[in-house]
């Protein structure tokens, strides 16, 4: 029947069944993807180019060349605080995107063409939202704990940036010589913050959780670092730069395939006298795989991610510490959380799956670099280490959704027993086993 | 012994947690189930139970309801009243359903005798106030066509005209059908 009375009393509908193919809704999602990508970077690229080029220019006219100097200086920065919020709105609603994928729903996709603008949307409602301070409150605590939250989140960004514009221009000042153990110091302040949001907004779910977080940190930490430490000891830098480009050449030379030692595995196939050096290589590639995920999961763990958010879990409290925050300050913690989770990624990435390089030989990329660099309105050679740092980490953040759609939460002394009894062990024993792999010479 | 324990039990929830996200990878290739709703409609089926509808003979457009009160006898909810014409039986003067009471139990229509009371496919019937909620026989009629359709999609027995004059026709019928 082409025609039925759905709404009988006063208008014909057509009784029509709309099955999209399965495909639709991936190839949408791909192209919000590369719009909001679109966005992240013309807005990151805008506001550099004025800190960079327009202001001090406009300054230079003035002759104030030392405030000029400064404000070039500012760049990075200034980067950094264009480059968070916008990159988190896309991150909020990627990961409202793919979930929806996993669990064939369509997802948001209502406001804007494919839901394009729901984060933006859900911020300015953010925006506009009473601040509500509940009685009883530690008031001092209650408005400090979303800046403690938020503020070493942006700062542990700053050596992720030098590595992902390669030093250019003014960010070769972000370029610190202890990146890793910055980042990882740095993004251990946030749950300081957790824990203050939830001892200082008077509720008892929101202080349980404060506390849960304050006890999973510290057992999350532990193996997150000693793992870095064994990272330190085989790649033999803290400088997040040097060990990205200690990776250039292609996708085995990258650290997680046996930390450059591939072909080392070569040897072990005709069996003879070198076949011992194969069994080296092999070593190296069962650690590296092992250090990367021992680094997942704990990094995963000390961001809160899904199977460990037990310092927000919905069903026992709430919403754990951030129970009772609303407005801005709601909104600060969810930027801080995305934006921690965007940096362990691409820490990830840097560390292990060679930071802004591709996985080609190095000839490609040196004359991709270089066609870059002679481009009609300046050097953008920036443009290929970003981008490239980018789609890993974003990779590994569609790994992160993925676990989420997988895995339930963890009881909380499933939780700890998995860190101090499994984890920890396991990465002590892989510090031992990583120093005396990094002392045989071959 | 407890190492080896260990041991295995880690290669068995490596094995078992990428089984379960190899799962969950191959639902990102399929068809979402859920459908926009105000765009789409989605497809009911014959005995779904929504807004009730009084029917009218499909091909003389009669009203089919003979005022046996049935309904308003079942109703678990007490939303139906039904009002006979007094000077002639058999016909109704009015009819009126509550649907802020109804609980879609579809009672009334299993008791029509004459498939006059029918549960339609329509579920949009949000209102400002709750007296809009109560309906009118003008509102609960349906037109010729939507009798038809409703008929068709839900297969019940064409209804025979009504008889002019009912005892005599009674009587008369099965004497014919037996010739």
């Amino acid at each position: 029947m082409a025609v039925s009375f759905l709404n009988l009393l006063d208008k014909f509908r057509p009784h029509k069944v709309y099955r999209p193919s399965p495909l639709v809704g991936i190839f949408q999602f791909i192209i919000v993807a590369a719009f909001w990508f679109g966005i992240i970077y013309g807005v990151t690229t805008i506001v550099t180019l004025l800190f960079v080029k327009f202001i001090p220019e406009l300054l230079g006219l003035y002759n104030l060349d030392s405030i000029a100097e400064l404000v070039r200086n500012l760049a990075p920065l200034m980067a950094i605080m264009v480059l968070i919020p916008a990159n988190a709105t896309f991150l909020v609603l990627n990961e409202r995107k793919v979930l929806a994928l996993f669990t064939v729903r369509s997802g948001p996709n209502r406001v804007g063409p494919n839901g394009f603008l729901q984060t933006v949307a859900d911020a300015v409602k953010l925006l506009f939202k009473e601040d509500i301070t509940p009685k009883g409150a530690d008031l001092l605590l209650f408005n400090l704990a979303p800046v403690i939250f938020f503020g070493p989140t942006v700062i542990s960004f700053i050596p992720i940036l030098s590595c992902a514009t390669d030093n250019f221009g003014p960010f070769a000042l972000c370029d610190l010589s202890i990146g890793i153990l910055f980042v990882t110091a740095i993004s251990s302040i946030p749950v300081l913050g957790l824990v203050l949001g939830g001892y200082a907004s008077n509720n008892k779910y929101s202080l349980i959780g404060g506390l849960r977080s304050a006890a999973q940190a510290i057992s999350y930490e532990i193996p997150m670092v000693l793992t870095v430490v064994s990272i330190i000891v085989l790649t033999g830098s803290i400088n997040l730069r040097e060990i990205a480009d200690n990776q250039i050449g292609g996708l085995f030379s990258w650290n997680i395939f046996a930390f450059g030692n591939m072909p080392l595995l070569l040897n072990l196939f005709p069996l003879g006298r070198s076949s011992l050096i194969g069994l080296y290589g092999l070593a190296l590639l069962g650690m590296s795989l092992l250090l990367f995920f021992i680094y997942l999961i704990s990094a995963c763990a000390e961001v809160n991610r899904i199977p460990f958010d037990l310092p927000e879990a919905e069903s026992e409290l709430v919403s754990g510490y951030n129970t009772e925050f609303t407005g801005m300050k709601f909104a600060l913690f969810f930027l801080a959380e995305y934006t921690a989770l965007f940096i362990i990624c691409c820490l990830a990435s840097i560390v292990f799956l060679g930071g802004g390089h591709l996985p080609t030989s190095f000839e490609v990329e040196k004359t991709i670099l270089e066609n870059l660099a002679v481009f009609k309105l300046g050097d953008i050679s920036w443009l290929l280490p970003s981008t490239v740092l980018m789609i890993k980490a974003y990779g590994l953040i569609f790994v992160s959704v993925w676990v989420r759609a997988t895995l339930p939460r963890l009881r909380y002394d499933q939780l700890m027993k998995f860190s101090w009894k499994f984890l920890i062990p396991l990465s002590l024993i892989n510090i031992f086993i990583a120093a005396v792999l990094s002392s045989v010479k071959i | 012994m407890k190492e080896k324990n260990i041991i295995i039990k880690t290669v068995e929830g490596l094995y078992n947690i990428g089984n379960g996200m190899f799962t969950v990878l191959k639902h990102a290739f399929r068809s979402p189930i859920t459908s926009s709703y105000p765009e789409v409609t989605p497809e009911l089926y014959p005995n779904t139970r929504h807004r009730l509808a009084l029917t009218v003979n499909p091909d003389t457009a009669e009203h089919l309801c003979i005022a046996c009160k049935q309904c308003e006898r079942i109703c678990p909810d007490n939303c139906i009243t039904v009002i006979p014409d007094p000077e002639k039986k058999g016909t109704i003067k009015e009819f009126v359903l509550d649907h802020g009471l109804c609980m879609f139990c579809g009672l009334c229509t299993e008791v029509c005798p004459t498939n006059c009371i029918i549960n339609t496919v329509d579920f949009e019937m949000s209102e400002y106030s709750r007296e809009d909620l109560i309906y009118d026989i003008d509102r609960l009629t349906l037109t010729q066509d939507q009798s038809r359709f409703y008929f068709d999609f839900k297969q019940m027995p064409k209804p025979k005209p009504k008889p002019v004059k009912p005892a005599v026709v009674a009587a008369a019928k099965p004497v014919e059908e037996v010739k």
